[in-house]
């Protein structure tokens, strides 16, 4: 752009996009119907391209594009093997299985939460109790995958574009996971389930078209040929032997990281999103597109951390492999969409999460302890008040660790504890005999092996972590351990408490 | 017994496309019996297709423009999915897949739940 350096017009464009979406938000709130369900749900008013949209970019995250890159950069291609083919299969699993049901039971029922039905199922509102900070406690790693990783590519974005703020010119993390919150924070607090799914649809958009577009640039910029195939070809045959290979990825712990996608099946925010579908049909098209789109969004990232090792070469700071790939190699004007792509992944789990988290605190706690029901209004603004504190506590957090922790460590640990918690919801839908008892030991299981594992790995600085089992020493990712200890404990305490009543398994059974 | 030998022999020797033919006619044989089954079972394939052992370290083998072998298999399966996805959607919707008027339940659930006042 005239008068403008690089980094200078990349911020341009990247808060020409950030208004944007307040604009999205300002517009969403327009509709706003003034009920509680129509905040937390969108009136059950999906329909099955929306439903595709906003579930596939509330699961992708920054681990999908700067965690992947960046793994891909130290371990090769083989990360797609590892965690997108593998999430294909999963998720949609997932969504049939767990998904499907717990919508069914949800508009049946009248839930909004994910809380509301295992307190219904178990018979038992203490269980909620106990949830409710388990859950929290696991999406605030989660939030900071985003708010770091927004950080990042704003920060990398931007050098040159302010002189003197900081050594290079560039936003500092600290301001840019600022912005990113704030924005967000905006249209989920103006427009709520609505205008969180029309963000979400609208960034998914983006960022699969501007991606593709981007890599197509990339591969122009970085090959000696012509043609696109050709120069697609030279990038991969520079791939270096040991990345071709998996050598660096154990048999053990590619077999472990299934286990890390049937995390979805107990995302709170998913649970959110299901619920706003029109009705169970709306859910083929997702669950038959999504493993399209995970291979759309992973193979760019995955190719581009894998060629970045031979063009970058080894000490880059793994996190900002793919904004330093943009940066260097593309345009001004086209990395700045790019940039605004990437945060699009972003911002689009980001806001699901903030809601969820407020629809939680209104429903699971304030609406349980109260004994007369608050207004419609009064809720909502609870639940905004309360995705106020999180975003504020989640900052902090971030300021705290110095917004130096690795994308991809976070996502693993978090989505580890999701995944252990993934057969009390699986029992609670197939399985009769789980009682709140079981229900109980799982969580505590779950929850405490989840804490000491991560304590082994010196609260994540181990990037990695795996646990050596039996003679051949096989090694095992915590989330098989966790994922075993739920289940033992869940099953066992199930068949030593009493059943579930009758009326509550004809209710959920029959 | 000789005749399990034999077998055990043959499929221990035998090249991928026997594998191939061999599971095919299962899952012809099963789909003749439930598409439902069939559905399922191909969910069940692509787990154990995920771990694709065969193709771990071989050496530094190059696919389709150039890419890793084993990259392209994984993309290969992402695509299967998709298509497994869709039979499943297919055969193995469930049964009680009516469009229920389920709004009129949400309402009265929903002010049950909180005291009937919303």
């Amino acid at each position: 752009m005239i008068g403008l350096n690089d980094g200078q017009t990349r911020l341009v464009i990247l808060v020409g996009y950030l208004l944007l979406l307040l604009f999205l938000g300002v517009f969403a709130s327009r509709l706003f119907r003034g009920t509680k369900k129509d905040y937390l749900l969108a009136s059950h008013s999906i329909g099955p391209v929306f439903l595709l949209l906003s579930m596939f970019g509330t699961t992708m995250t920054a681990f999908a594009i700067v965690g992947s890159s960046a793994k891909s950069y130290q371990a090769g291609p083989g990360v797609y093997g590892m965690l997108a083919s593998a999430s294909g299969i999963i998720h949609s699993l997932c969504f049939y299985m767990i998904g499907l049901k717990l919508y069914r039971y949800g508009r049946k029922y009248g839930y909004t939460t994910q809380i509301e039905f295992f307190r219904d199922r178990v018979e038992s509102n203490f269980i909620g109790y106990l949830m409710f900070p388990i859950l929290v406690g696991l999406i605030i790693p989660y939030l900071m995958i985003g708010v770091i990783g927004g950080g990042i590519v704003i920060s990398t974005s931007t050098i040159g574009a302010i002189p003197g703020w900081t050594e290079n010119g560039s936003v500092p993390i600290w301001a840019g996971s600022l912005v990113i919150c704030l924005v967000v924070l905006s249209y989920v607090f103006l427009g709520g389930m609505r205008g969180t799914t029309w963000a979400n649809a609208f960034q998914t958009t983006v960022f699969m078209v501007l991606g593709a577009y981007a890599f197509y640039r990339l591969t122009g910029r970085l090959g000696d040929h012509e043609s696109f195939w050709e120069n697609f070809a030279q990038l991969n045959s520079q791939i270096t032997d040991f990345h071709v290979t998996r050598k660096s990825i154990p048999q053990s712990l590619f077999l472990c990281f299934m286990f890390i996608p049937l995390s979805v099946a107990m995302f709170p925010h998913l649970f959110q999103h299901w619920l706003t579908a029109k009705s169970s049909s709306t859910f083929k098209l997702p669950i038959i597109m999504h493993p399209i789109f995970i291979m759309i969004v992973w193979v760019p990232c995955v190719l581009i951390g894998s060629w970045a090792a031979g063009i970058l070469g080894p000490g880059v700071e793994p996190n900002k492999v793919m904004p330093m790939m943009v940066n260097k190699f593309i345009g001004p004007v086209t990395g700045g969409f790019l940039s605004a792509g990437i945060l699009a992944a972003i911002m689009s789990s980001l806001d699901s999460q903030f809601l969820c988290i407020g629809s939680m605190f209104t429903n699971d706690v304030v609406g349980n302890l109260r004994k007369e029901k608050l207004s419609d209004r009064a809720e909502v603004w609870l639940a905004r008040g309360f995705v106020v504190a999180i975003v504020v506590a989640t900052y902090l957090i971030c300021l705290a660790t110095g917004f130096g922790a690795s994308v991809f460590t976070i996502a693993i640990w978090c989505f580890s504890g999701f995944s252990g918690l993934f057969p009390i919801v699986a029992a609670a839908l197939y399985w009769k005999r789980l009682t709140a008892g079981g229900v109980l030991a799982g969580l505590l299981s779950a929850i405490g092996s989840w804490v000491y594992l991560f304590y082994l790995s010196y609260w994540g600085a181990v990037e990695n972590f795996s646990v050596p089992i039996g003679p051949e020493r096989f090694l095992v990712m915590p989330v098989v351990i966790i994922f075993a200890c739920t289940t033992v404990a869940m099953v066992l305490a199930s068949l030593l408490t009493k059943r579930p009543s009758r009326q509550t398994i004809e209710r959920f059974f029959d | 017994m000789e005749w399990i030998e034999a077998i055990t022999s043959f499929l221990s020797e035998a090249n991928w496309w026997v594998w191939g033919a061999i599971l095919t006619g299962v899952f012809v044989l099963v789909g003749l019996y439930s598409t439902r089954l069939l559905a399922w079972l191909l969910v069940v394939a692509l787990v154990v297709a995920h771990q694709d052992y065969w193709v771990w370290l071989k050496g530094a083998d190059r696919s389709y423009f150039e890419l890793p072998s084993g990259f392209v298999y994984h993309v290969g399966l992402s695509i299967a999915t998709a298509v497994v996805w869709w039979i499943v959607t297919m055969e193995a919707w469930p049964d009680d897949d009516v469009e229920e008027n389920f709004d009129a339940d949400f309402n009265d659930a929903a002010n049950e739940r909180s005291g009937g006042a919303a």
